[in-house]
């Protein structure tokens, strides 16, 4: 009785492995931002020499098009110390041309809860770039992409197939399709876009986060001293209404560990955000940069860097 | 591990397969079985609480032991004591400790040092399991049940993994004997239990996890948004909370059937119900009864109240059982107004009124059907559920005034949880027409074809897949 049990079971899964398995594969393919920074690392990983961590603001501010060194920019959404700290020490090793790692110093990367669960990320990392970034136990799952995180997936598997994907990517995987950034549906209308919330993190202080990310960031620093690594903390140019925003409490925590590290590490600090000059255009949104806002900073950067 | 996760994928069958083949025909091994994968299922949330329901399980095997052998009712009283101070002695310090110190030093005005509360997490289950042996004892103690010799069999019969983090707290009578009985594998039990898993995973990660996404929006941030949204948030909690708890019990009784094991029924379609005396008739009924046995019968019935007339103890004994009942949930204001809200509603009820020449309560009156009557239920169970899945009584009455003074705007737009709205209507469609089993797909062979059966089977499986959503804990997981 059992025997039939389990057959019977093994037959109505079949058409489901099946299913999954095409589904599976189709996501794996998709021309997604990932994707293509994945095949330029693939394709490029004895001559990279700049290697980009952080989060979106990183993501955005940064279009390796415009730097003399070849560069590899695997900054992404919410991406924190930890996960950084473990991008680095698994990509790291895999570049032996890398000479310079460019970490964010941002107003809430400090007081952001440190990212230590199992989020849906960890499959994208592990899956495009060989890197493992979740403290458990690495599952079955965590082997497939589109179990992940299926509303995601399937919205860009329907996205490809309808022709309608947003992304418009060179070959360093840099998306300069900002149809969807604030500004840009907005009009750049300056009267228009005052009147919308700001997006900034952390809305509270959260002191109690604070070591632990210092910890981590710490962790990226000394790999980096070990490996003879140049470091630089970027903090990447905001909106005034943005920096209008921030809490004095946790911008005078966030001033007082970068002393701390400046004095403590062999650190070059690029400060793009107490005077910048980049105008509504140059921005996606109150504190990322746009396609044209991330020419205009890549080429400053690129100076500062040689 | 959570019963929506990859790994309890993996897990189930592995035990299923080591269960009925490696302990085949033994009943001590199949326990022994059951009782390694029970613990290391438990383990995988924290090992360190094993030590916890290991001792639980001891003190309570003892206790019955000696209850029973104890020549005189001092000596069984001492033993039945010894076993609830532990118990109650360990859920009050793991659940209730830090908030009495709380709240005692806000009552005295005390500094903030004043006493030192514990930095310690909950184990998971921790109020399940305990009343399960609570049960247990009470019931030797009351000479219901005979003590178990058998300590395997008690060991299985607390941590029993398909219902030992979120229930049914099931009765010793019941669900002990199981562990006693040689277990053959039927067919037809288990691809009933597999349904009802299936169905089960289906209202927790399609159901439950999506309507959760606008609930969580609109409880944290309830100052953003006008009343209508306010109402939309409770009702959709209304629903996420039903196919959170029933998905979990649908899971748990479809599991323990895969092993030949025959769990309690917890969920009775509770907001068909046309009063609140018959909600709690319908929900959570193993804890419901647990109430009644081991506390509302000896309040109202024993020597604690005797000063009171009949209808006051009656009342004053509801009243302090639903306040428990709250309480049980967490240690929290808002779960204490919870249950005594129901409490006074229950009472309300049970007063007698005259209809058509009849003497009857209340409740009985509301239950015989009156549209309006269904209408109060449904009202009363969508405020007093505010209080439970808000985080303060502020925040309560803060969601409760604004949906009075705020305007009637439909803020965000994003909290409309669009098609998914649809697997709401599937739910509700399909436990309403198979009200008359456990399950919705219980004998459905007489209905319709395998084709069809089959299909149904993997329109579920597609929803679960393509709608399910980064996982999220059962909401009683926490209590």
């Amino acid at each position: 009785m059992i025997k039939k049990f389990v057959i019977q079971i093994c037959i109505f899964l079949i058409p489901v492995v099946i299913g999954y398995a095409l589904v599976e594969n189709y996501t794996r393919n998709l021309p997604l931002t990932p994707k293509i920074k994945s095949d330029y690392y693939k394709k490029n990983k004895e001559d990279i020499e700049v290697l980009v961590l952080g989060a979106s603001q990183n993501r955005d501010a940064i279009n390796p098009e415009f730097l003399s060194q070849k560069t590899l920019n695997i900054a992404f959404p919410d991406q924190d110390y930890y996960v950084s700290s473990r991008l680095l020490e698994q990509v790291g090793p895999t570049l032996p041309s890398l000479k310079t790692v460019i970490i964010p110093i941002s107003y809430g990367h400090f007081e952001t809860a440190p990212n230590q669960k199992d989020t849906w990320k960890n499959s994208m990392y592990r899956h495009y770039f060989g890197a493992t970034v979740s403290d458990k136990f690495t599952y079955f799952k965590d082997n497939f992409l589109y179990i992940s995180f299926p509303n995601y997936y399937s919205t860009k598997i329907n996205e490809h197939k309808k022709g309608t994907t947003k992304v418009d990517c060179n070959v360093y995987g840099y998306n300069k399709n900002i149809e969807r950034a604030l500004f840009y549906t907005h009009n750049y209308d300056s009267l228009t876009i005052i009147k919308q919330p700001i997006h900034i993190t952390p809305t509270i202080p959260h002191p109690e986060y604070v070591s632990q990310n210092v910890n981590k960031l710490e962790d990226i620093l000394d790999f980096c001293t070990e490996n003879k690594y140049k470091i630089i903390l970027l903090e990447t140019p905001t909106t005034k209404r943005f920096k209008e925003q921030r809490i004095p409490e946790v911008l005078h925590r966030k001033d007082s560990v970068l002393s701390m590290i400046i004095a403590k590490y062999n650190v070059q600090h690029i400060d793009a955000n107490s005077n910048n000059d980049y105008n509504l255009k140059d921005h996606r949104d109150n504190n990322h940069l746009s396609t044209q806002g991330a020419e205009k900073f890549t080429k400053l950067l690129d100076k500062l860097i040689n | 591990m959570l019963f929506n996760s990859f790994d309890f994928g993996l897990f189930l069958p592995i035990v299923f397969i080591l269960y009925w083949i490696v302990g085949s025909k033994r009943i001590q091994g199949q326990n022994t079985v059951l009782l390694i994968a029970s613990y290391f299922f438990y383990g995988v949330w924290d090992w360190r609480f094993l030590a916890l329901i290991l001792a639980s399980s001891l003190v309570d095997f003892y206790a019955g032991n000696y209850i029973s052998k104890a020549k005189t009712q001092q000596k069984r009283r001492l033993w039945l004591y010894s076993s609830l101070s532990w118990n109650l002695g360990v859920l009050f310090v793991f659940k209730y400790y830090n908030f009495f110190l709380d709240n005692l030093k806000t009552l005295f005005e005390l500094p903030e040092n004043t006493f030192t509360t514990l930095d310690i997490i909950i184990p998971v289950g921790l109020s399940f399991y305990t009343f399960q042996t609570i049960g247990y004892t009470i019931d030797v103690y009351r000479k219901k049940i005979e003590p178990t010799q058998d300590i395997l069999k008690f060991l299985c019969f607390v941590s029993f993994f398909p219902q030992l983090v979120a229930g049914p707290i099931e009765r010793a009578s019941k669900l002990l004997p199981q562990f006693s009985k040689e277990r053959s594998f039927s067919y037809d039990k288990a691809k009933d239990g597999l349904r009802q898993l299936l169905w089960g995973l289906f209202k927790k990660i399609v159901v439950a996890d999506n309507i959760g996404v606008a609930v969580f929006a609109i409880y944290s941030h309830p100052e953003d948004y006008g009343s209508i949204t306010i109402i939309y948030g409770a009702f959709l909690f209304l629903f996420q909370l039903y196919a959170d708890f029933s998905g979990y019990s649908d899971i748990a009784i479809g599991t323990a059937k895969l092993f030949g094991f025959d769990l309690s029924t917890n969920f009775k379609l509770p907001y068909l119900a046309n009063s609140v005396t018959g909600f709690w008739r319908r929900w959570h009924i193993t804890l419901s009864k647990w109430f009644q046995d081991y506390v509302y019968v000896p309040l109202a019935q024993g020597k604690a109240l005797r000063f009171f007339s009949k209808p006051s103890r009656k009342a004053i004994s509801l009243l302090i059982t639903m306040g428990m009942i709250g309480l049980w949930h967490g240690a929290n204001w808002t779960y204490l107004a919870f249950g005594l809200l129901h409490g006074v509603l229950i009472v309300i009820e049970g007063t007698t009124i005259t209809s058509k020449g009849k003497k009857i309560k209340l409740h009985q009156w509301l239950e015989t059907g009156v549209i309006w009557s269904k209408f109060y239920t449904v009202t009363f169970l969508v405020v007093s559920l505010i209080f439970f899945r808000a985080s303060s009584l502020n925040k309560t009455i803060l969601m409760l005034k604004e949906v009075i003074t705020q305007n009637v705007a439909f803020y965000d737009l994003d909290l409309i949880i669009g098609r998914k709205i649809g697997f709401l209507a599937i739910m509700v469609i399909a436990e309403v027409w198979r009200k008359k089993y456990t399950h919705p797909f219980m004998k459905l062979e007489g209905v319709f074809p395998k084709v069809v059966r089959w299909s149904m089977y993997y329109f579920l499986i597609f929803a679960i897949i393509r709608y399910g959503r980064p996982q999220e804990a059962f909401i009683y997981f926490q209590f």
